[in-house]
């Protein structure tokens, strides 16, 4: 998929259901969300077996972990990932050019910015705090396409 | 396990002793304990069965979640193996294959734990979403609960 496509299905997902909650969101979609004890490196995965879409979270987690890696796997399915236990890792949280992690990641970061406008924020570094991006993520952020739909004639800007 | 220990079990679940579950069901009080020693009818299993709401396959062992057949245990060994081993292109799982990446023995079992739980999960969540509706015998969908 390509980025804008992602982007788009990410957006469209939150206006559709009217929430940005990732866990009511994968209420509506049928995906069934569980939570087991996973070791000390994997965060989560999400497997496709019979036909039916589930994610499985570390119950280790900390609560902020849990949220980014959440909409990672769920960024699995609503790219339409066919391959099983997608997973995410503590040496896997880097940046990766292209394929199914990449496009998981991608959907993470279109979700966690939505709606955001980059002129209400002084610097990049203050950008991403404000909307939850993990530091490993950063490269992920499209600046380009967010200069392009900041506006800067919004009451909370800062130029 | 054996049908007396699976029965005795599914009775502890519920708060009742065995004599209470056979005099429910119209059987002598002592039966179960006969049980142990001589095989049961398979008229009276099923009358077990169908007083739990589990299948006679785990009532007789060969399955440990109380929904499954035996059949259903079949795929879900299948699928295993195949997640595990890297068989077909389809259920690989890159960890078992060790490509690059090093995971402990302990680490390894809980993956395996977790992979033996989803493999079943989704099994039962298919066989509610994907059977007919009067084909359906009971709604639990959940191994956790």
């Amino acid at each position: 998929m390509s980025k804008r496509l992602i982007r788009e299905t990410a957006h469209s997902l939150i206006e559709k259901y009217e929430t940005s909650d990732p866990f009511k969101l994968a209420d509506y979609l049928g995906v069934y969300v569980f939570k087991k004890d996973l070791g000390k490196n994997i965060l989560g995965f999400r497997s496709l077996l019979n036909r039916s879409s589930i994610i499985l979270l570390n119950s280790r987690n900390t609560e902020e972990d849990e949220y980014p890696v959440f909409i990672h796997e769920l960024g699995h399915h609503c790219c339409g990932h066919k391959n099983n236990a997608d997973k995410l890792t503590k040496d896997n949280m880097r940046f990766i050019a292209q394929g199914d992690e990449f496009e998981a990641n991608f959907f993470m970061v279109s979700f966690l910015t939505y709606g955001a406008n980059l002129a209400e924020y002084p610097t990049k570094e203050n950008f991403l705090n404000n909307h939850g991006i993990p530091k490993w993520a950063e490269r992920y952020v499209d600046w380009k396409y967010l200069e392009e739909t900041a506006d800067f004639s919004s009451y909370d800007s800062y130029y | 396990m054996t049908i007396f220990d699976r029965i005795q079990e599914l009775a502890k679940k519920r708060d009742k002793s065995l004599q209470d579950v056979a005099t429910d069901l119209g059987f002598s009080k002592n039966l179960f304990y006969r049980w142990k020693t001589s095989e049961p009818k398979a008229r009276d299993i099923k009358l077990v069965a169908d007083y739990f709401g589990v299948t006679t396959d785990y009532l007789l062992g060969r399955t440990d979640t109380p929904q499954f057949t035996a059949k259903n245990e079949r795929d879900v060994q299948k699928t295993l193996t195949e997640l595990k081993e890297g068989l077909s292109n389809r259920n690989t799982i890159g960890y078992f294959k060790n490509d690059g990446e090093e995971i402990d023995e302990e680490d390894a079992e809980l993956l395996a734990e977790a992979l033996d739980f989803v493999v079943r999960q989704s099994k039962l969540i298919a066989k509610k979403k994907f059977t007919r509706k009067d084909y359906r015998k009971n709604n639990h969908d959940d191994l956790t609960k």
